[in-house]
């Protein structure tokens, strides 16, 4: 076999008898029977079908694709969701009711939250709990927590117990039921002692701490006291202001040395701005319209048996025997009720929740008020420290009659200007009314107006604050008061008394 | 013997099917006859080819020459027809039935000669036996085989050299002797 390159086919060499012509003959002879014939390509070309020009619709395949896309995308999003809820730290958004207690647990973290609040908890590598309205009792039963509200950042040791009020207009406020607990606010942090609050009462004194050790707080305080706002003043410098306004005589407004802030403070921070005006008595009027144009108006009564009425529970039964309640952690022993006027109150127990709803069953379905009072006297609230307790013991005394007892309770109960809190502080406002306290009554009306909130509460706070400055002898301030009624209730229900009582 | 001369196919600047279709039919039916074989149904081969080639002649408008894509595309719907055919037969299933007309492998298997020629040819490699049938059948030059298989030339002189080498080992271990009696072998040009 020769090269290709020097060799010739062997289809191409001539008829013979070596193996290369026999080679080329046989080819040239199946070259020939396989060629086709000019028939076979006829029927090829009529056997050919018509070529197709319509392309496949490509844009399909791009939505396809697109749509594949899109659903991988929503699947791995929806698996990066999925695991960054199982990776993230656990957030827990509890909703607590009205005397309801909420036993949290986690990693060895437990505690007991009574509302009415909506918290967030973290319960990740520091416990925290963040509120944002309403009031809320904490119990940290193994390690310490942090409850964290506007403006604030409480510290609570474990096996303490504190409450925390962000419903007064006035600025969150926190109680200390047992343990020291340790309260940062504008910056400085404060030791607040067991039965004590913060914002300190007039009588008492919390001292700024700059020392976090001191504080018994994890977090240095802030280096810049001077920024602090309101929360500030009233933590320190304000209050002396407040205590000379409130031994002024309401009927010879302080002057202007007295409205001035301190010359020289007596706790840090120096800086003491002016107390927030609705503190302050309002400016001596002009020279006021004849007398006998106002004439002491009658009190508006009090509908305190309805106003005072937390929503009615349904009956529960009641267990035979109290159950035990869970307190894992032996805790430092709860002091009794402190001998200031304003009483501590604590959560309440479960057994203590059935008591006071029974006993609330028993005032508004069955109208039995001396029953409930007998069983708020002989079971519920031992210790007299639970709130709500309280207020079904102010209605049961209510509806018996017994308004002088009602507002010795009353008396005792710390009580905001919102939410619910407004019907009891106008009742009480009426009470110390009807019992000629008229100066306390001022008081508690006045706090009402100034929460800034537009309903019947208001117009019976109005009311009654004309009346009560009216017998104090300051017509002016009652005709202002009237004036103001009829300017935010033109057709109110008290709105022709007014017109009568102011004149022409 | 009819060659190919891909020199005078049509440019890719002048593709049109119709047009595509009339100047290579005969062309492409023939390779799919010379490649298939006496077993392979040469038209059905080449309007599978030119099926295929209307699918997919927006991908090849100028990626290179027409004949030497039809020849690729002829070389290997035959294969694919080839290793069906074994399988078959492997199987035991048999051929696929054929048309009632008459068709150049009936005509073939007729031929004897041409059929022992295609016995040797379809024991060697499939490069060594293209080469092989394009180089004895088609008539093709060697530069012209390397143009349609996308090879140097050196090398299809190299599987042509193996190729005639393992033919006429083949066909002595077969005992054949071409022994050209009928008429239908054609003078050499």
């Amino acid at each position: 076999v020769k090269h290709p390159s020097d060799m010739k086919r062997w289809t191409d060499l001539p008829p013979g008898d070596s193996g290369d012509a026999q080679r080329g003959a046989a080819f040239r002879a199946a070259a020939a029977a396989v060629s086709p014939d000019e028939a076979s390509l006829a029927r090829l070309k009529g056997a050919m079908p018509a070529p197709d020009h319509s392309r496949p619709p490509r844009w399909s395949l791009a939505l396809a694709g697109v749509l594949l896309l899109a659903m991988g995308s929503a699947v791995g999003a929806a698996g990066v969701q999925w695991a960054a809820r199982r990776l993230a730290p656990a957030d827990d958004l509890v909703t607590v009711d009205a005397g309801q207690t909420v036993h949290w647990q986690r990693r060895g973290r437990r505690l007991a939250i009574t509302g009415p609040t909506t918290a967030r908890i973290s319960g990740e590598a520091e416990a925290t709990l963040v509120i944002t309205g309403g009031a809320v009792s904490v119990e940290p039963a193994t390690e310490a927590f942090t409850v964290e509200a506007p403006e604030l950042l409480v510290k609570i040791p474990a096996g303490s117990g504190v409450e925390v009020d962000l419903r007064a207009a006035s600025g969150p406020r926190v109680l200390a039921h047992w343990g020291e607990v340790s309260v940062k606010a504008a910056g400085a942090w404060f030791k607040v002692p067991t039965g004590q609050t913060w914002p300190p009462a007039p009588s008492e004194a919390i001292a700024p701490s700059a020392d976090p050790a001191a504080a018994g707080a994890a977090d240095p305080p802030s280096p810049e006291p001077a920024a602090a706002p309101a929360v500030a003043a009233r933590a320190a410098g304000a209050r002396p202001v407040a205590r000379k306004l409130q031994a002024a005589s309401p009927a010879t407004p302080p002057g202007p040395a007295e409205l001035a802030p301190p010359e020289e403070p007596a706790a840090p921070p120096p800086q003491a701005p002016i107390p927030p005006p609705q503190a302050l008595e309002p400016p001596p009027q002009p020279p006021a319209p004849p007398a006998q144009a106002l004439e002491p108006p009658p009190l508006p009564p009090a509908p305190l048996p309805q106003a005072v009425a937390p929503p009615p529970q349904p009956a529960l039964p009641l267990p035979q025997a109290p159950p035990p309640r869970p307190p894992p952690v032996p805790k430092p022993a709860r002091p009794l009720a402190p001998a200031t006027p304003r009483q501590v109150f604590v959560p309440a127990t479960p057994r203590e929740s059935q008591i006071i709803a029974e006993a609330f069953r028993l005032l508004r379905h069955e109208r039995r008020p001396q029953a409930a009072l007998d069983l708020l006297d002989s079971s519920a609230d031992p210790r007299g420290l639970v709130r709500e307790a309280a207020i079904a013991r102010v209605e049961a005394l209510l509806a018996l009659d017994r308004r002088v007892d009602a507002l010795a309770v009353l008396k005792t109960m710390p009580i905001s200007a919102t939410g619910v809190d407004r019907r009891l502080l106008v009742g009480r406002g009426e009470l110390h009314a009807e019992t000629g306290d008229c100066s306390t009554a001022v008081a508690d009306f006045t706090a009402v107006i100034n929460s800034q909130q537009r309903d019947g509460f208001d117009e019976r706070a109005l009311q009654g604050r004309a009346a009560c400055r009216q017998r104090l002898g300051q017509t002016s301030a009652a005709r202002a008061d009237l004036n103001l009624y009829l300017a935010r209730y033109p057709n109110g229900r008290f709105a022709a008394q007014s017109r009568a009582r102011v004149g022409p | 013997m009819p060659r190919t001369s891909i020199r005078s196919a049509p440019k890719e600047e002048a593709v049109d099917f119709d047009a595509l279709y009339r100047a290579h039919a005969p062309v492409v039916l023939r390779w799919a006859a010379r490649l298939g074989g006496p077993l392979v149904d040469a038209e059905d081969v080449t309007q599978e080819v030119f099926l295929v080639a209307h699918r997919r002649l927006s991908r090849f408008v100028g990626a290179g020459k027409v004949s030497t894509w039809l020849f690729r595309t002829t070389d290997l719907v035959v294969r694919n027809t080839r290793r069906k055919l074994r399988w078959r037969r492997w199987l035991g299933i048999g051929p696929e039935p054929v048309s009632p007309r008459p068709t150049p492998i009936e005509a073939l298997e007729r031929n004897e000669l041409a059929a022992q020629v295609y016995g040797v040819l379809d024991q060697l490699p499939a490069q060594q036996r293209r080469v092989l049938i394009l180089f004895e059948m088609e008539g093709l030059s060697t530069e012209e085989i390397a143009v349609l298989l996308g090879a140097r030339v050196g090398t299809v002189r190299v599987w042509l050299h193996r190729a005639r080498a393992a033919f006429v080992r083949e066909q002595q271990r077969r005992g054949l002797t071409f022994s050209c009696t009928s008429g239908a072998e054609g003078q050499p040009k």
